[in-house]
Parts: structure tokens; C-alpha cells; sequence
């Protein structure tokens, strides 16, 4: 069954083109990667199938889980109802910096509890409980009642992917998740998402600048030139030869230099150090 | 690139710096404009009157004398007139806070669609350009002479002026959180509550406070045309030549004020 489903979606922003006929189809339960170049689309997409932005008129079509998000430039009436099916983590400032961690976490909870509950903050004892487990799982559980703002980026990141969890959300996108991390944390990230991606099925887009992430913990990558899509495939077909042809000069921003090519890995069955990272 | 550098001799390239007639001749005009305003203004504003400073100092000097030597015999009942004066001011400022809330967030072009913004924003202008004396008169037709007049006076026109600044405030908000929050499936007054509102409300605090501390002022004014506190006292004892006793409330009142002043400052140093 397709959990995202993309047909025709053409974008301009003044006279550049930032998506230009992007068809693609997402399965339920696959972790795919969103490559490309500073400026090759990725935002953009996931801004659209998260229905934060519309497609142009005209055969442009997203559909989310079996039903419409956006069709013809237009956002579906139950659009906001589907939002919640979409954990969404972006680049950084995701989090309220004013509200503590463990708010921001329950804030998840919005599009799935009554609205006049969830407007005047009124969360049940499982909801909080439900936050502080997610806040253990993604391995920071010692700073839920601190103020967001004070937290370093990869805790952002972090709590931001705890409060996708605590949305329940069976889509989970994440836009740039390491772009700005050190590579112990950015590692840690992508563990956590590919765990959450393993252990409950979730289906997980996750667009990222370098390649070597991708191979690593995406089985299935789609790259993106001027809004096109180059390569879509199984991620150990996109050898760094292939990169430099696609991307010409501006893959060096895609590949780290000194890194050793990883061959891209099946899925794994769980493995205890794994599980022992997110205690 | 040697080649290229000997093309351009410093001679070439230094700077020609010509006199720029035409601004010149702007601000010529500009101070011409300014002189011939001044002069025609001279005569209404009846400005030739001015001598009558120095020369009738004296008469001055005798009537700031009176209140030279303040009679605080009633102070009693000064600082409980002052005490309703900061009362006034409370209320009206607090009801005003309250309303702007609503009213500064649909006035926010980020927020509110441009024919909602609009119409609230004009209202807001009309309550923030008439001012206080004139919503006071006005409401001390409607519900009569008192406190209660001057609490609606403040009322209104502070909620013109809190209303244009909070929507300032929410205009300048970070629109990334307030996205993250709408792709959780948030409904549209949650994004305000959960994204917008945390963002603004030490700002909000503190231009709330900033605006008590002028009403306390504007308060004491308000009195004069009969809307209670110690301005319709001090009024009164002016009109009575007590003196003394109208020295002893100016006191007061500059105690008061700069108290609250010194106070608010401080509170708004911990808001920010």
C-alpha cells in the first residue's frame, strides 16, 4: 500500500522552477532518502506533502495514505485532519523555545485529542506519561523541564523527533534532521529514525545533504537536480561515480571527501548496542 | 592579472569629489520652509507674549510660591485619593490588556487575512488617536462624574495603543515554530496559543506595564475634568487658591509616579 503518492506536482517561486513534474510513490513501512544539492527541491517537496505549501494548478496531486492532500493546487478540506498522520522534523527551530521540553513534546498530541482540550493545554496523566517515554526513547529524558531554547541541536532534534512519536503519526518526514549536527549526533539521529522506522513500521522520508547517510541507513534514495528527479532507486546503485555524473561539480557538497563509500545495508534485525543507545 | 593592474593608474581611479548642487540646494529649501512655518506661526500662537516671562517673572515667582510651602495636614486623604488615581489606572489598563490580546493578534498581517486585519486596525486607530481627556468627557456623560469614567477612558484608548504594539510584537515572530506546531495537525487558535503567544508574551508584559506607568499619569490628568482620584482634588484646590495644599499633592503625585516608574522598570528588566 502507498503511503505518499505524488503525480505531476510542478512548483515555481517567481521564475524559478523548484519542482518541475515530480512523480513518485512512497510505500508503507520504507525509509527513503531525499538527496540533493542546496536548492535541488528537497524542502519544497516535503513542504508539499506535508501540505504547508501548495503545487501549481493543473494535474499537480499529492496523496497521502489513500486520501487526497492536495489536488490541482489546492489543499484538500481534510487536510489539517491529515497533518496529524505526519510527523514532521525539520532543519532546527522546530521546538517553542519559551515552553519546556516536555510541552513541546505534548504538543504533538494536538491534532489527535478534542480541540478545546488541546487549546487550553489540558493533557491526561497517559498523554504526559506517553511524552516522558518518548523523551526516554530518543535518549534525553533529563531535560524535559528545561526551556527548549536552552538545548544543544542534536537535543533539539531529539525532542522534535519525540514529539512525532507522541503524534503517532504513521508518515514520519524529516527535512535536513542533521544538517547542522556534529557527526556523533547526526549518527544518533538517523539511529533513532531508522529504529522508529524498524520497530514500528513507520514510514520515513528523510532528506539529507551528504550520501554517505543515505547509503547507510536508507535502503531506497531518490535524488533531486533543479527540482527534477535524477535517480531513484535502491541506494546501492548510486555509486559516487554515478553522483559526479549526476550532479557534475556541485556533488562535492554531497560527498564527503575523506569518507569511505559504505555499501549500502539491508535492514537489520535488532541488535542489542542499538537498543542500548536509546535506554 | 599584473597587466590588468597597471591599466588602472591610481590617476584614473582617484576619486573626483564634486560639490552635489542639488542636495544643497534641498536643504536650503528644506531650512527656508522651516523659518517661514516658524513666522507664520508667531502671531496665532501669540508668541510676542513670551517677554511676559522676564518681565512678569515676579508674578510667577509669588504663585510658585505658594505651593512652596506644601501643608501636608491632609495627607491622609491625599495619598487615598492617589490610591484611587492607581486604581483607575489598574483597571483601565488592565481591561485594555486584555482586549488587545484578541485585538493585536487579528491585527497581525501574519496571522489575520488582509480583511479582517483592515477593519480591526482602523478601529484600533480611531481608540488610539482620540485622546484620553476626550473619551473621559464623553464617558462622563454616559455614566457620570467619578472614577469609573476615567477607568473607561484609559480603557479605550490604551486598548488602541497595546493593540498596535502587540501586533507589532506577533509580526516579528520566528513563523518555523508556529509551522512545526500546524504540521502536528493543530487547529488554527492552537498555532496562536501554542506557537504564537509563547513567543510574545515577556514583550507583551512588558509593554503592558510600560503602559500602566502612563496611565498613572495620564490618571492624575483625568481628574480635572471630573473622573475622580487626585486630580479632581487637586484640581479643585487650585481653582480654591489652596495653594499649600496643592503643593503637598504635587509632591505626592511626583512620589508616586516616579515610584511606579523606578518599580515597572525594574519588573520589565525581568520579563525581557
Amino acid at each position: 500500500m502507498t503511503a505518499i503518492s505524488i503525480q505531476n506536482l510542478s512548483k515555481s517561486f517567481g521564475k524559478k522552477r523548484a519542482l518541475d513534474n515530480i512523480s513518485l510513490d512512497i510505500k508503507r513501512g520504507e525509509m527513503v532518502a531525499l538527496i540533493g544539492a542546496s536548492g535541488s527541491g528537497k524542502s519544497t517537496l516535503i513542504r508539499h506533502i506535508c501540505g504547508l505549501e501548495t503545487g501549481q494548478a493543473g494535474g499537480s496531486r499529492i496523496d497521502v495514505l489513500g486520501n487526497p492532500m492536495q489536488d490541482g493546487g489546492r489543499l484538500s478540506a481534510g487536510a489539517r485532519q491529515m497533518r496529524r498522520n505526519i510527523g514532521v522534523v525539520f532543519q532546527q527551530f522546530n521546538l517553542v523555545g519559551r515552553l519546556s521540553v516536555l510541552s513541546n513534546v505534548l504538543l504533538g498530541n494536538l491534532g489527535r485529542i478534542p480541540a478545546w482540550r488541546g487549546t487550553l493545554g489540558l493533557f491526561t496523566r497517559q498523554e504526559k506519561q506517553a511524552a516522558r517515554e518518548a523523551l526516554v526513547r530518543v535518549g534525553i529524558p533529563e531535560v524535559a523541564w528545561q526551556r527548549a531554547s536552552t538545548l544543544s541541536g542534536g537535543q533539539q532534534q531529539r525532542a522534535a523527533i519525540a514529539r512525532t512519536l507522541v503524534q503517532c503519526s504513521s508518515i514520519l518526514i524529516a527535512d535536513e534532521p542533521i544538517a547542522s549536527l556534529d557527526p556523533s549526533s547526526a549518527r544518533r539521529i538517523m539511529e533513532i529514525l531508522a529504529a522508529v522506522n524498524r520497530d514500528e513500521q513507520i514510514t520515513c522520508v528523510v532528506s539529507l545533504h551528504q550520501v554517505e547517510y543515505a547509503r547507510r541507513y536508507c535502503p531506497r534514495i531518490v535524488a533531486l537536480r533543479d527540482g527534477r528527479i535524477v535517480f531513484d532507486g535502491p541506494s546501492s546503485e548510486l555509486t559516487n561515480q554515478m553522483l559526479v555524473e549526476l550532479y557534475g561539480a556541485s556533488s562535492e557538497e554531497l560527498i564527503l571527501p575523506d569518507a569511505p563509500l559504505q555499501p549500502a545495508k539491508p535492514k537489520r534485525a535488532t541488535e542489542p548496542g542499538r537498543v542500548a543507545a536509546f535506554a | 592579472m599584473e597587466h590588468t593592474a597597471k591599466i588602472v593608474s591610481p590617476e584614473q581611479v582617484r576619486p573626483d569629489v564634486e560639490r552635489d548642487w542639488a542636495r544643497s540646494a534641498w536643504t536650503a529649501a528644506s531650512w527656508i520652509v522651516l523659518v517661514v512655518l516658524l513666522v507664520w506661526s508667531w502671531a496665532p500662537a501669540e508668541m510676542s507674549r513670551s517677554i511676559l516671562l522676564f518681565t512678569d517673572a515676579g508674578n510667577m515667582a509669588e504663585y510658585a510660591g505658594g505651593f512652596a510651602r506644601p501643608d501636608f495636614s491632609e495627607w491622609r486623604y491625599y495619598i487615598q485619593e492617589m490610591l484611587v488615581t492607581l486604581q483607575i489606572a489598574l483597571w483601565g489598563t488592565f481591561l485594555a490588556a486584555v482586549f488587545a490580546i484578541p485585538f493585536g493578534i487579528l491585527s497581525a498581517r501574519n496571522i489575520a487575512p488582509w480583511y479582517i486585519v483592515h477593519p480591526v486596525r482602523r478601529l484600533m486607530d480611531a481608540c488610539r488617536s482620540i485622546h484620553e481627556l476626550v473619551f473621559a468627557v464623553l464617558f462622563v456623560v454616559a455614566v457620570g462624574l467619578g472614577p469609573f469614567a476615567g477607568v473607561m477612558a484609559l480603557f479605550i484608548h490604551t486598548t488602541g495603543v497595546l493593540a498596535k504594539l502587540f501586533s507589532e510584537a506577533v509580526e516579528a515572530i520566528d513563523a518555523r515554530p508556529v509551522e512545526a506546531i500546524r504540521a502536528t495537525g493543530a487547529t488554527r487558535l492552537q498555532e496562536v496559543v501554542f506557537g504564537v503567544v509563547p513567543q510574545v508574551i515577556a514583550l507583551w508584559m512588558s509593554y503592558a506595564l510600560y503602559r500602566f506607568e502612563s496611565n498613572v499619569r495620564s490618571a492624575t490628568v483625568l481628574g480635572v475634568i471630573g473622573a475622580g482620584g487626585i486630580g479632581q482634588v487637586l484640581f479643585e484646590s487650585v481653582r480654591g487658591f489652596y495653594y499649600p495644599q496643592a503643593g503637598a499633592m504635587l509632591i505626592i503625585m511626583l512620589v508616586t509616579v516616579s515610584l511606579i516608574d523606578l518599580l515597572s522598570q525594574q519588573m520589565r528588566k525581568l520579563f525581557l
